[in-house]
């Protein structure tokens, strides 16, 4: 009967119940949504790089390794030789180890020299591996493979041939034009730094480094030159590693290794911590953006009871009788909270079907442009807890009306 | 079994110490048909909503039924009243959102009757008795004409078969003829389900629907200034 009664109230104030509906739902759009980009933010930046435990360079802080090496980000400081990768490859903990070398880019796009198994040991996100949308990994010296947002952004498909510059950024002067390269792959997107990089073979960024014209004139002559018959561009230095154990137990104790290790001064870092401590940098404005959305909330709900209060004045010949017949002050209590909570409910469902569609229209839009993957299903119970808080603050709110409602009888 | 109100005073705000009502001794024994006149604003409904548990008196003992309302707690007099009076008022009878028939479950909702499937035919049977068409029913009663929303009003007092019924002027919208239909429909239900009738109005033109008739002044002895 309570509900019944709730139900049909509300119904008959329509106009002030939907345009208060309205207000909430906008608050728990804003409260949900802005939650929903942060969650999937911090996922998609603590995911990007996943399935390796430890990655090493030159010895440097670790937040630097993490941008260079995983970012793009700055530049790096210094090499290591090609003898600590090939003695840190054959530790008997060492699983896999994957060499990367910084320094060139495109378009200011970066360019990443390494060997095909990074394509076969890189993750990301929730181990997700690397997959081609089009074409293969590179076998020969000049091959090339693009990440997503490249692809896309400069309007290369296979076949296409680029040429790198020296240095970083679009000002750079040094072009390697004697030798292009040739797309052979496209990623698809990941939503990570990978989705803007250019991938290229140790030997091919050895290749363009070359000081001798005759030698490059020599490969120019060979542009299908494979991988395997290119010993001789062997490359000396590498900017760092990205290392799998065989066993994830040995990772703090191989790190220690590392660190401690005579012959060249190294750093190893955990990609995960790093980029969790990275986030926790960042985290003021996450919380800053966190308390603006609270406010919003607290703001509607605010509303909500002033309608419900100014709602009473009109509703006293109506309490009034219900009281008459025998409704008890704590019945008139629930049933503006009752009102309140159907408000609630009713403004939590229309938030949640617009994030749907919201997300589903702007996921495309916002992995292109930010280069975020953004879940487009909005599941409820992953924010359960943000809808039972709801709940709870609309009941507070409700609480000064139900309280004035149910006084509003003598007896 | 009787009503009964002894060294009763009432003031609605305890600033000002302005009593409404001041009786020393009041009783009535129930059963017939009781008549109350008296001019606007002497504070008949005040009286009204003490006899039936609305409105606590400032001192005084009040007895309905053989029941002390003045020993009862809120919970209490709430089921009391829903289980043993019946009202009707100038205005405002009803719930202007709900038809005829949920008007009616309301009350029933609140009595501690048992909830049966009875109560539907019950509701119906009341409904036709009263003249009500079927096809207003299921009706939000703001829809209804006014003369249609008191007769609802007689009906979902009569829900719960009440032993008292209170009647605060329930005919002053109403013109000659619908006054008389409202009238006589009252005293017949009132009959059928052997219920005391308390009914108040400063309309002394009503008086012949009545047995017993008292006037308000000779009840309250705190006079007009
Ligand atoms: N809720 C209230 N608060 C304060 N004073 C009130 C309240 N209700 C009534 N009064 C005062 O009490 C007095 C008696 O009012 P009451 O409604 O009992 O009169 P009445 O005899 O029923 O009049 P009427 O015939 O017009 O209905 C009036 O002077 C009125 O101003
Ligand atoms: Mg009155």
């Amino acid at each position: 009967m309570l509900i019944r009664l709730a139900i049909k109230s509300l119904i008959y104030r329509k106009a002030s119940i939907l345009l208060t509906i309205v207000t909430v739902s906008i608050g728990i759009f804003i409260l949900l949504g802005v939650e929903h980009l942060r969650d999937q933010t911090k996922s998609s930046f603590t995911n990007s790089v996943s399935g390796v435990d430890l990655i090493v360079g030159t010895r440097t802080s670790s937040l630097n390794l993490l941008l260079y090496s995983v970012f793009r980000i700055g530049d790096p400081t210094n090499n290591i030789s090609w003898q600590s990768y090939q003695n840190l490859s054959q530790h008997n903990t060492v699983d896999w180890a994957v060499p990367i070398s910084l320094g060139d880019s495109h378009q200011g796009y970066r360019v990443i020299g390494t060997t095909p198994s990074y394509f076969d040991f890189f993750r990301h996100g929730n181990q997700q591996q690397l997959h081609f949308r089009h074409g293969r990994k590179f076998e020969s010296v000049f091959d090339l493979v693009l990440g997503a947002s490249v692809a896309n952004k400069l309007g290369y498909k296979i076949g296409d041939r680029v040429v790198l510059s020296h240095g970083i950024g679009h000002t750079s002067f040094i072009k390697h034009d004697k030798l292009p390269f040739n797309v052979i792959g496209i990623l698809k997107a990941t939503g990570t730094p990978v989705d803007h990089t250019l991938h290229v073979s140790l030997q091919g960024l050895e290749a363009v480094h070359m000081t001798n014209p005759l030698a490059i004139k020599r490969l120019a002559k060979t542009p299908e030159l494979a991988l395997t018959q290119a010993t001789y561009l062997k490359p000396k230095s590498i900017t760092a590693i990205m290392i799998g154990l065989k066993s994830k137990m040995a990772v703090f104790n191989f790190q220690r290794t590392i660190n401690t290790n005579k012959n060249e001064p190294l750093s190893a870092i955990l990609p995960g911590v790093a980029l969790s401590q990275l986030w926790q940098t960042m985290s003021v404005f996450d919380n800053a953006l966190g308390l603006i959305t609270l406010f919003i909330i607290i703001s509607s709900l605010l509303g909500l009871s002033a309608t419900l209060l100014s709602s009473l004045k009109e509703r006293e010949p109506e309490i009034k009788l219900l009281r008459t017949i025998g409704a008890s002050s704590g019945f008139i209590f629930l049933l503006v909270e009752f009102e309140a909570m159907l408000i609630a409910l009713l403004s939590a469902l229309i938030a949640i079907i617009g994030l749907n569609l919201t997300l589903s229209v702007a996921q495309e839009y916002i992995l292109s442009n930010y280069g975020i993957t953004i879940a487009s299903h909005f599941t409820s119970t992953s924010h359960s807890q943000i809808i039972i808080g709801l709940f709870l603050l609309t009941f507070i709110a409700a609480i000064p009306p139900a309280l004035k409602g149910a006084k509003k009888c003598h007896v | 079994m009787s009503i009964q109100l002894n060294n009763v005073e009432f003031c609605y705000s305890k600033a000002t110490q302005k009593n409404i009502l001041s009786i020393d001794s009041w009783s009535t024994t129930v059963g017939d048909r009781q008549f109350i006149y008296g001019p606007s604003g002497c504070g008949k409904s005040t009286l009204l909503n003490i006899i039936g548990g609305i409105l606590k008196p400032t001192t005084g003992t009040v007895s309905v039924l053989g029941e002390s309302l003045d020993k009862m707690n809120s919970h209490q007099r709430n089921r009391f009243r829903a289980n043993n009076i019946g009202y009707i008022f100038q205005q405002f009878n009803l719930i202007n959102y709900l038809n005829a028939e949920e008007n009616i479950q309301l009350a029933h909702h609140f009595s501690s009757r048992k909830k049966t499937t009875k109560v539907r035919d019950k509701i119906h049977y009341l409904l036709s008795d009263l003249n009500i068409k079927s096809d207003d029913w299921s009706r939000p009663v703001g829809m209804l004409s006014v003369g249609q929303q008191q007769r609802i009003a007689i009906a979902r007092a009569f829900v719960n078969s009440p032993q008292l019924l209170i009647a605060d002027e329930p005919t002053s919208a109403l013109d000659e003829v619908s006054t008389n239909n409202f009238m006589s429909q009252l005293s017949t239900l009132c009959k059928e389900h052997h219920t005391t009738l308390l009914f108040v109005s400063h309309d002394t033109r009503l008086k012949h629907h009545f047995n017993h008739v008292h006037e308000f002044s000779q009840i309250n002895s705190k006079k007009e200034q």
